[in-house]
């Protein structure tokens, strides 16, 4: 008997050795499992943008050599939908710390600028030379695109590829130097640096990326002047005596001062106010304090909104809409210049709909894009243009207005909002040619209710 | 960028339909014509016009000089006004039926009702929860902004959930810090930042200097500092 007193600690521990093994076991097939789901989700996203680079190669030297604007079209069209996919593809792939934003850059500016092509043929207009040329750039960028991508792939042919996420992958790696596909990427984003600024009819045209704010007047101030401006704008809109505690500088578009203020009486977190350096005009304005139950109207909060702006004496703002969220209402305001509704250019004035404080400010549009514009008398009158929109929409308002296409171009529209079996649609009609310039629908949303 | 923030800008949470819209109008087959216009349409134009006698050049697809001044003596004789452009009136009395400006559904419209901003911003919110959940109001709107610029910008994925799950792009989506609750203010924040607040001016992108990060996010050019990050270009 007492011979075998080892025999039930043994059996204890062989079992739970046994226990051990099978669950390090299923725990290390768990993540196998899981890490050829990734490398394979990985190597799919490459693999595709791999495909998409080489169709855009082929069809952008297609494109060089139709002679039909309509294949040339359709052929455009192609290659914004290829290089679409393929940077959709290729911001899929895991890149640590790496980057290859140039590249993105690249496949986003080559289909923008296939696509404005695209639209052009559409109009019945073509290339010009110029144009020709650059697509003729783009088509020797995407080859040596396709090329590079190329070597990547044929070593992962070799089973050298790895992505170096997932640490484990070294244990299989073969002898040999490994390359991992963000590293090879990344060398490849290096390469595609000396690429030429491409400017064409698109929203991603580097001549719009690198635009400069034309509504400034004045002449540049100082920080003490900034936080005098900051303290008298947020004396207007509230019962609070505010001062400036901390002054931060912004560098960006249009350089301002950021002064941070806090009302005197009472311990609120810290609202900004951004101040353009030259001009001293109040670009935005942010007072994060918490709002309590609504007790005043949508309708009122425009009112104290317009005659907030009124005091600010910026001319010639009607309001437009208003969105009430979470007990505020933002209204946005439009600069009317001979009756025409000028969208480019416009004021967001935030209200607490608790007190009736202005808590929120935003004039950051208007003063990149605010100027007086050269109106020039429409072609086509109201009931011409009205011709033009599809007789099944019930309109509700119309009016004239200068919108912003795609490429920031300014256009005179008739603007006619009408409802379609409880739709509400905005379509924008070309007051020179009638073309159809936009449509945009109304959508109310769960986070707001949104009027106009 | 602002590809479609101008408009989103301009109106809030209205849904830009514009570009389906325009791809219908594609195939219209009586677009203006000008001097610089060519194509079939030019074409056909100029074989009507060599046929009644208007102009002797040839059918080659390009509206030169020929084709104007042709175009302008037909407009003259037949009581339009002269200006050598080939529009609607000039299309109709061509013997060409202008397409008519909206094409009449024939089936009953149904309202759509898929649509809600909702989950936008609650997606946004938690990231803004998840990256910046110590930092001031202010910093939380700007966090949410470079996000949204993101999406406009080229060197990013075209869609909120394209950037925000975008791999290794977000600390708090890989280390699933992201999935909490969202806070009154981050959702406050995100909301400020879709309603088009933008306290970075256009940043693409933010990390706090204090801890280690790549050294080519450094290449940035940094346009101002909020609470503990700062925000670049």
């Amino acid at each position: 008997m007492l011979k075998r007193w080892w025999i039930v600690p043994t059996l204890i521990g062989v079992l739970a050795v046994a226990g051990l093994a099978y669950w390090g076991s299923s725990v290390s097939n768990d993540r196998n499992q899981l890490v050829t789901l990734i490398n394979n989700r990985n190597q799919r996203a490459f693999l595709e943008m791999v495909g998409n680079v080489q169709n855009m190669e082929v069809l952008l030297s297609k494109s060089i050599v139709s002679g039909s604007p309509r294949q040339r079209m359709l052929i455009f069209a192609d290659v914004w939908q290829q290089a679409y996919s393929a940077q959709e593809n290729l911001t899929q792939v895991p890149m640590a710390g790496r980057n290859v934003t140039r590249t993105a850059r690249f496949l986003t500016q080559t289909g923008d600028f296939a696509w404005s092509l695209a639209k052009k043929y559409a109009r019945g207009q073509s290339a010009t030379p110029k144009e020709l040329a650059q697509l003729n750039e783009l088509h020797r960028e995407a080859g040596f695109l396709a090329a590079e991508l190329n070597q990547i792939t044929k070593r992962s042919e070799d089973g050298l590829l790895s992505w170096g996420e997932i640490r484990a992958e070294s244990r299989n790696k073969l002898a040999g130097q490994p390359l991992t596909v963000p590293d090879g990427l990344t060398k490849i984003d290096k390469n595609m640096e000396e690429f030429p600024t491409l400017i064409y009819d698109g929203p991603f045209s580097d001549h719009i990326t690198a635009r400069k704010p034309v509504g400034l007047t004045g002449s540049t101030i100082n920080s003490a002047r900034a936080g005098d401006i900051a303290e008298k704008f947020l004396e207007v809109g509230s019962d609070q005596d505010f001062k400036v505690v901390d002054t931060d500088n912004v560098s960006g578009t249009i350089p301002a001062f950021r002064a941070y203020l806090k009302p005197q009486n009472a311990d609120l977190p810290r609202v900004n106010v951004d101040i353009s350096k030259k001009g001293g005009h109040v670009l935005s304005m942010l007072n994060p304090r918490d709002v309590a139950a609504a007790r005043i109207s949508g309708q009122k909060a425009v009112t104290i909104a317009s005659d907030f702006l009124a005091g600010q004496k910026i001319d010639s703002m009607v309001p437009t809409y208003t969105v009430e969220q979470r007990n505020m209402a933002t209204v946005i305001f439009e600069y009317k210049q001979n009756g025409v509704l000028i969208y480019p250019d416009l004021i967001k004035v935030k209200v607490a709909l608790d007190n009736g404080e202005i808590i929120g400010y935003d004039a950051t549009q208007f003063y990149m894009n605010h100027h007086v514009r050269k109106l020039a008398k429409p072609k086509l009158s109201e009931k011409e243009a009205l011709a033009e929109v599809n007789p099944q929409l019930k309109i509700e308002s119309k009016r004239l207005a200068v919108i912003p296409l795609e490429n920031l171009k300014e256009v005179m529209v008739y603007e006619f909002k009408g409802n379609l079996n409880g739709d509400v649609f905005i379509v924008y009609i070309n007051a020179q040619t009638g073309d159809e310039e936009r449509i945009l629908k109304v959508v109310e949303t769960n986070g707001g209710t949104m009027t106009m | 960028m602002n590809r479609k923030r101008i408009i989103i800008l301009t109106v809030a949470i209205i849904v830009l339909a514009g570009m389906l819209v325009y791809t219908g109008t594609i195939f219209a087959q009586t677009p203006t014509l000008y001097w610089g216009s060519s194509g079939s349409e030019v074409s056909k134009v100029q074989s009507k016009l060599q046929a009644w006698g208007y102009y002797n050049g040839p059918v080659d697809g390009h509206y030169g000089a020929g084709t104007f001044n042709a175009v302008k003596k037909f407009q003259a004789k037949n009581g339009l006004s002269a200006d050598g452009i080939v529009g609607k009136a000039t299309w109709q009395a061509l013997g060409f039926t202008p397409a008519t400006g909206a094409a009449r559904t024939t089936q009953k419209y149904t309202p759509s009702r898929g649509v809600s901003g909702r989950d936008d911003i609650m997606l946004l919110s938690r990231v803004v929860e998840g990256e910046a959940l110590a930092e001031p109001y202010q910093g939380k709107v700007a966090v949410a902004a470079v996000i949204l610029n993101r999406v406009d910008s080229d060197q990013f994925p075209n869609s909120l959930a394209g950037v925000i799950y975008q791999p290794h792009a977000f600390e708090s989506i890989t280390n699933g810090f992201a999935n909490r609750a969202p806070s009154e203010d981050s959702i406050k924040a995100a909301q400020d930042a879709m309603n088009g607040w933008d306290p970075t001016y256009g940043c693409l992108f933010f990390w706090n200097p204090s801890k280690p990060v790549s050294s080519w996010i450094w290449s940035r050019k940094i346009l101002t500092q909020i609470g503990a990050h700062v925000f670049a270009k």
